[in-house]
């Protein structure tokens, strides 16, 4: 068994020592630049990431952990089935659950979850907050001080297939019985 | 230039080492809430890499269930070991096969 190399930090990373905040102007704590070529705020010049970006990343990333079922807080959650159902209204979901706050440097996270009845929500939590950071931290070259992570619900797979069996019933746009495959 | 292990890669080298052990059948997802480390994109089921090592989820096929899963312990915290990560192991024999083989050694 051989590993691709020693680390340095693995596991050691997720107690999130709460900063102040982010601060919105990025002026309070003038962060060391440990990654080169990441610097958002030059002399020539700043980069500016928008709120809608770094929440576009996080939605995503979150999906990306099975266990997750989907995102956002039941209202919101209703609210986006029936955008999805308008046609062409199937955009702007992929930051539904999320809620960031992006300074010049840092952003800071906030997640709304519904995860799988019969997963453990501690692992999902934990996988979610990982892959979230290195995304984020990735794409953007911010650096993420905090994930919080809220689960609002736990879905039970026969509450599911109906859900799916809806959805499925206004994209086709008329009533088509999913138990018959459409094609033999 | 740092490296780092990723995660979902040190649960995979530790279900192999578990399953490359003698009197192994194959790993387990446990018989409540399910045993695995989750990762984009996938999980590792019968491996749950805690902040402190690992538990490792197992059925046995051998004679003798303590030897097993002594190996396993030996074997997994060897591959953590070798990561860099925390090694403290907890094997949990979830079940054991009928038709058991013969170990090798």
């Amino acid at each position: 068994m051989e590993q691709h190399a020693t680390t340095t930090q693995p596991t050691q990373q997720q107690q999130p020592t709460r900063s102040p905040a982010v601060p919105e102007t990025g002026v309070a704590e003038p962060r060391r630049d440990t990654q080169p070529g990441a610097a958002l705020t030059t002399e020539r010049g700043t980069t500016r990431i928008a709120d809608s970006v770094v929440a576009k990343i996080a939605g995503l990333a979150a999906r990306d952990i099975p266990g997750v079922h989907s995102m956002g807080s039941g209202m919101s959650r209703r609210v986006g089935q029936l955008k999805s159902m308008l046609p062409g209204g199937d955009g702007g979901t992929a930051a539904q659950g999320v809620a960031v706050q992006v300074g010049e440097r840092e952003a800071a996270i906030d997640l709304d979850l519904v995860t799988w009845y019969g997963a453990s929500i501690v692992d999902i939590g934990d996988a979610v907050r990982r892959h979230v950071i290195g995304q984020v931290e990735g794409m953007t070259g911010l650096s993420v001080v905090e994930v919080n992570i809220q689960v609002d619900d736990i879905q039970v797979e026969t509450d599911d297939q109906t859900a799916t069996q809806q959805s499925r019933f206004s994209r086709s746009g008329e009533g088509r019985d999913d138990s018959e495959p459409r094609v033999r | 230039m740092t490296s780092v292990v990723r995660r979902e890669d040190v649960a995979r080298a530790a279900a192999v080492a578990a399953q490359g052990v003698a009197g192994v059948a194959r790993l387990s997802a446990g018989s409540g809430v399910e045993v695995s480390t989750p990762f984009a994109g996938g999980k590792v089921v019968g491996v749950r890499l805690t902040p402190t090592g690992a538990e490792v989820h197992v059925v046995v096929n051998g004679y003798d269930i303590g030897q097993v899963a002594d190996d396993v312990l030996t074997a997994v915290s060897a591959t953590l070991t070798a990561a860099g990560v925390p090694a403290v192991v907890d094997v949990v024999v979830a079940d054991i096969e009928s038709a058991p083989e013969r170990r090798s050694d």
